[in-house]
């Protein structure tokens, strides 16, 4: 089978991180799609341009700066914000280009709103990839197969070392655990108390749904500042009535012990090149994610979660 | 302070009692002098089996020549009453946890033992752990830098007698946020540092719908310094055998876990897989629990914990109680 050719618009990241460069394009050969070009919206900033060049070079494709992309493609991966991020869904409804979306909730409800508003029906895959680890897909087959028997609580933790802090964790690294959770028990109402600072950094949840299943999180980065960011903690545990999970999903990975120390080498593949794979059955129109009104929704749910932590009282959040 | 080991009575010999009679017998510095229970015959059993005296009230054991403090095992209605009736009689108390089914209650058992000038101690034996006191050095190391969250996970399948335990009736055992929750609500704020200031609770009725109490219990707490706790504890687990015991605790530049396999000894047999706790582990910790007490009692150390913090689990686990019946936040004042 070819690769499918995909169009990697926009280097947007967190800070220096460049998701665009430094996780989906690596990753793409083993999933079975290929980039045709690199795109960025004209008006594009120096640095990011820079960042594109950059990216071009590395995977021998030329730059394209325009005001919409005029190379063909059957998918974008798209790494953009705001108000070129909503343009850009125009011009992938205008095309039928399915769409990765990388961080969906680095933008605000309102901003989704509008790229709902402009995507309508259109294949949007958030680029959650924890959705596609393949500990995390084991669970989910579990739950929904009441191999545990009926779902009670669901309680995971995130710890990042290292990397950039950023003002917004929940929105940055907790929304991939409540798009888990959320996977796991389906549309619920969560009645629940948040925690976290007023800057941004480590959040935590405590809640229950509208079927009594318990649910916990906590998400935060360690050393942030510290150069060569890696998980320190991404621990899942689903308890049924028949029986419980117990998911570390820093594995597959083996174990290697010497005198300097302990080291980790993952095994199976990574969850990027798995939800690659994913959106490229998107792509064939072998799958078909949620549209893009369910970031709407899971942004609301998030704004919620931090209105919880701001005045220290307990709301009802629906996902 | 005193070189003799200090003479030790219990109340109520069932259930917890067989953990701290068992560090009596290996205990240099205390020796158990007598025991009580509202069930003489089985007070009597215990009496010849560990070569002490025997009484059927605890009057008669306070009366006891040789008793200079008390363990108080006796459910959780009762602490309040007969912590006052101990100090009263001018007896150093170990009392099990909680501390009393009340704030007001567990002030005034506080506020007693400070104006008599002796000593008390409530139970939280988890504080002397090995790997409790394993995560407190690592904590106290710097090694994750300042903490900011706690998760403690202790879960299990039922283990309590039928309908008729009082455990079981709330109004006897406060509920499970003050049976079990004090003691992993207890490592949050003493890990941490710092005493709640808000709570917010969620449980389930796992085993029966039928239960007054959640024998699944999670307890979130939020601190003034913006840490955060999740505390969860389980009799309603299945399998029924299945133990499974977590605690992370997270800092600003690292994390320390307590996994569940962390002891290292697992067994995969017909039923399933078991694990084993390493020998000693378990005994270990009333042992040192005994010793924290008598070396408080005899005025060689401070008390662990403190009482304002034993004063707060109390404060904790009702505040957890409001809100599994109300769904909403609980926020609770400064220390005790």
């Amino acid at each position: 089978m070819s690769a499918l050719p995909v169009l990697l618009a926009g280097t947007v990241g967190v800070g220096t991180q460049n998701h665009q460069a430094e996780m989906w394009a690596p990753a793409l050969a083993a999933a079975g799609l290929a980039a045709t070009v690199v795109w960025l919206p004209t008006g594009s900033e120096q640095a990011a341009i820079d960042r594109g060049r950059s990216l071009a070079d590395d995977l021998g494709l030329a730059l394209q700066v325009s005001e919409t992309p005029d190379t063909p493609a059957a998918g974008a991966i798209v790494c953009l914000r705001g108000e070129a991020r909503r343009a850009f869904a125009e011009y992938a409804v205008a095309q039928q280009v399915p769409v990765l979306l990388d961080k969906p909730t680095l933008d605000s409800t309102t901003e989704l709103e509008a790229f709902a508003a402009a995507a309508g029906t259109l294949p949007v895959l958030p680029g959650h990839h924890l959705l596609s680890h393949p500990g995390f897909t084991r669970v989910l087959t579990a739950v929904r197969g009441a191999e545990i028997g009926l779902l009670r609580a669901v309680h995971a933790d995130m710890v990042t070392g290292g990397g950039e802090s950023q003002a917004d964790e929940l929105r940055n690294l907790g929304v991939h655990l409540i798009d888990a959770m959320r996977m796991l028990t389906g549309p619920a109402t969560v009645r629940l108390q948040a925690h976290g600072g007023a800057d941004g950094g480590p959040r935590t949840f405590l809640g229950k749904t509208d079927r009594g299943v318990v649910l916990s999180h906590h998400i935060s980065r360690a050393c942030a500042g510290a150069s060569l960011p890696r998980q320190l903690r991404l621990h899942l545990r689903v308890i049924g009535t028949h029986g419980f999970v117990d998911a570390d999903l820093t594995k597959p990975a083996l174990e290697v012990r010497t005198v300097d120390g302990t080291t980790a080498v993952p095994y199976a593949g990574g969850s990027a090149v798995r939800h690659l794979q994913m959106f490229a059955s998107i792509i064939r129109g072998a799958a078909r994610p949620a549209s893009a009104s369910d970031f709407v929704t899971l942004s609301r749910a998030l704004d919620g979660m931090a209105e919880s932590a701001a005045t220290g009282t307990a709301v009802s959040v629906t996902w | 302070m005193s070189d003799q080991p200090l003479g030790i009575g219990i109340i109520g010999v069932g259930g917890i009692a067989d953990s701290h009679l068992a560090a009596l017998r290996t205990s240099t510095d205390a020796r158990l002098i007598a025991v009580c229970d509202v069930v003489v015959e089985r007070a009597q059993r215990v009496a010849e089996r560990e070569g002490c005296a025997a009484y059927g009230s605890v009057a008669e054991l306070l009366a006891a020549p040789g008793v200079d403090a008390v363990i108080c095992c006796t459910p959780n209605l009762t602490h309040e009453e007969l912590g006052h009736q101990v100090l009263a009689a001018g007896k150093h108390l170990l009392m099990e946890k909680p501390l009393a089914m009340s704030p007001a209650g567990a002030r005034s058992v506080a506020e007693d033992a400070a104006d008599r000038g002796l000593t008390l101690m409530v139970g939280h034996s988890h504080r002397f752990s090995a790997q409790s006191l394993a995560i407190r050095e690592v904590i106290d190391s710097g090694a994750i830098g300042t903490p900011r969250f706690v998760r403690v996970a202790m879960n299990g399948g039922w283990i309590w007698p039928g309908w008729q335990h009082w455990v079981l009736n709330p109004e006897l055992s406060g509920g499970h946020s003050f049976h079990n929750g004090v003691h992993l609500t207890d490592l949050a704020a003493w890990w941490l540092g710092e005493q709640a200031d808000s709570v917010f609770a969620s449980g389930q009725h796992a085993t029966s719908e039928a239960l007054q109490i959640f024998d699944y219990l999670v307890i979130g707490l939020g601190f003034p310094s913006g840490a955060s706790a999740i505390c969860e504890i389980s009799r309603g687990d299945n399998p029924r055998g299945a133990a499974y015991a977590e605690i992370t605790v997270v800092g600003t530049s690292g994390v320390v876990s307590r996994d569940w396999d962390a002891e290292g000894v697992l067994a995969w047999l017909d039923h399933g897989l078991a694990q084993w706790g390493p020998d000693g582990i378990a005994p270990a910790t009333f042992d040192r629990e005994l010793d924290s007490f008598v070396a408080a009692a005899q005025g060689r150390a401070a008390v662990e914990p403190p009482v304002a913090f034993a004063v707060h689990a109390v404060d904790v686990a009702a505040a957890s109680e409001e809100s599994l019946a109300t769904g909403e936040t609980v926020r609770i004042g400064a220390a005790a």
